[in-house]
């Protein structure tokens, strides 16, 4: 770590607390969308200082209530920036051939299980696996129909006669489900079919990680997590799932150091809940 | 909202205050996911739960009763109009509420503009109706108590500069020249404190 990032480091408790003036936060700013410690920091300290606020209450003017409720009367709250669609049952468009003999994806299906080797790191994958769920619970699930992008990138890849036929087989499984979600703003999704076992991720325009990390694909059932293998290249990437998906509950990425690991432990990005 | 990890988490550093704050966290959220929708209702019971907190830290940062009472209107309006905006992914949503709140409190302070108008005069019509009294239950009694035990955690350095540059809206700039210290001492500070405070109140992102 240079002295310079050491130094951005240490801005994180200031940056959160809004204590930094423009300069400093746009510096700051520039740092934190590449580094993931410093995100899930400046996640952590927003929490904390929200619990601060306890130290503050005081009670407001009364009059403030029907103020405020009088003027949000008059104004209008916005659409969501994502909105939701159903999932699409793959029984539209189908811009390619009807009759591809189906390929199978060559899979080795690799099963990780989350041994933990201590206590540290069984808390840690405890919370972990509560921020997952929890995000689940929580999170929209961005489900969109076939949508222009996974088609295009199908028609992009008609010379990759391998890829295209595995994955226009798994679209036109009977019950096919695309979930398109975000990665770090980059349009990714998942294609499942159940009755298949199997589950392809694609990504558009996807950005490295960062140096020394890569991203890492995950099924969960109940608690327990599954690799389902890093997602290597960038741009336009195709990763199928390593391992069978059958009682998958909920598919997700994480950033990991180079080579992955046995269990996440980052925040889980482009959740989707089956 | 189903949180199923409520139970495991009370085994951990927090106690069984894990629980309550879920509980808390998971009603907020439906209220502000009903106001999303345009539910007036919603959001009035969403400024009742959090009102007394959210005018508490605007009023610190500008002392102001009147401004503060300005701002904490722009706020509400402004939460009541992303409503939709909120992601859970980006943690509970009195945090994202506090988040709002003081970052236009600190950009009140600091520009150099002020602004006088002044639409109502609180100050007069305080004093004809009666105050709401939700901030004083027992529960709130107690997480305050769990807060301040956390600052009492900290060293008198780390609480002064979380202090200064939270509740004071001082940059860390400023907070270095207050306490006298070197820039970098103040940084690592602030940043020290906030990590003894969160894994004092058992906080997860």
């Amino acid at each position: 770590m240079s002295e310079r990032d050491h130094g951005l480091h240490a801005m994180v408790g200031a940056y959160v607390a809004d204590a930094l003036d423009d300069d400093d936060r746009e510096m700051f700013e520039e740092h934190l969308s590449g580094c993931e410690s410093c995100r899930r920091e400046s996640a952590e300290f927003a929490e904390t200082l929200g619990e601060l606020t306890w130290l503050a209450q005081t009670p407001p003017p009364p009059a403030l209530r029907s103020s405020i409720l009088a003027e949000i009367a008059t104004v209008r709250p916005l659409p969501p920036e994502h909105p939701v669609e159903e999932p699409m049952e793959t029984t539209v468009q189908r811009p390619w051939p009807a009759e591809v003999p189906p390929v199978a994806p060559d899979g080795d299906p690799t099963h990780y299980t989350s041994g933990a080797t201590d206590e540290l790191t069984a808390r840690r994958q405890r919370r972990l696996r509560r921020a997952m769920i929890g995000l689940v619970a929580a999170a929209l699930v961005l489900v969109v129909g076939l949508g222009g992008w996974v088609v295009t990138l199908v028609n992009d890849q008609r010379n990759q006669q391998v890829a295209e036929q595995q994955i226009t087989d798994l679209l036109t499984a009977p019950d096919a489900k695309i979930y398109a979600s975000q990665l770090d703003g980059a349009n990714v999704s998942y294609v499942i079919s159940e009755e298949r076992n199997k589950a392809v991720f694609l990504g558009d325009d996807l950005q490295s990680p960062g140096s020394d990390k890569v991203y890492q694909l995950w099924t969960i059932q109940g608690q327990d997590p599954t690799s389902q293998g890093l997602v290597t290249g960038s741009g336009s990437v195709t990763h199928w799932f390593d391992a069978p998906v059958d009682g998958a509950q909920v598919m997700a990425v994480t950033v990991e150091p180079a080579g992955g690991s046995p269990s996440p432990t980052t925040t889980p990005l482009a959740v989707v809940e089956l | 909202m189903i949180r199923p990890a409520a139970a495991e988490g009370a085994g951990e550093t927090a106690g069984a205050d894990v629980g309550g704050r879920q509980r808390q966290s998971a009603r907020l959220a439906e209220l502000l996911d009903r106001s999303a929708r345009g539910q007036e209702a919603a959001f009035a019971d969403l400024y009742d739960l959090t009102s007394a907190r959210i005018y508490g830290v605007v009023l610190k940062v500008l002392r102001a009763p009147d401004l503060a009472a300005e701002v904490t209107q722009e706020v509400y309006v402004e939460i009541w109009r992303q409503a939709s905006r909120f992601s859970a992914e980006r943690g509970n949503v009195m945090a994202w509420m506090a988040t709002i709140a003081h970052r236009r409190a600190v950009d009140r302070v600091r520009s150099a503009v002020s602004e006088t108008r002044r639409d109502t005069d609180w100050g007069r019509l305080d004093a004809d109706t009666p105050h709401d009294q939700v901030w004083e239950t027992l529960e709130h009694r107690l997480d305050t108590e769990r807060v301040r035990k956390g600052m009492d955690s900290l060293t008198v350095i780390q609480r002064e500069a979380v202090t200064l540059a939270y509740f004071g809206g001082y940059t860390h700039r400023e907070v270095a020249g207050l306490l006298k210290l070197p820039l970098g001492t103040v940084k690592t500070r602030i940043r020290d404190g906030l990590i003894g405070l969160r894994d004092a109140l058992g906080v997860e992102a």
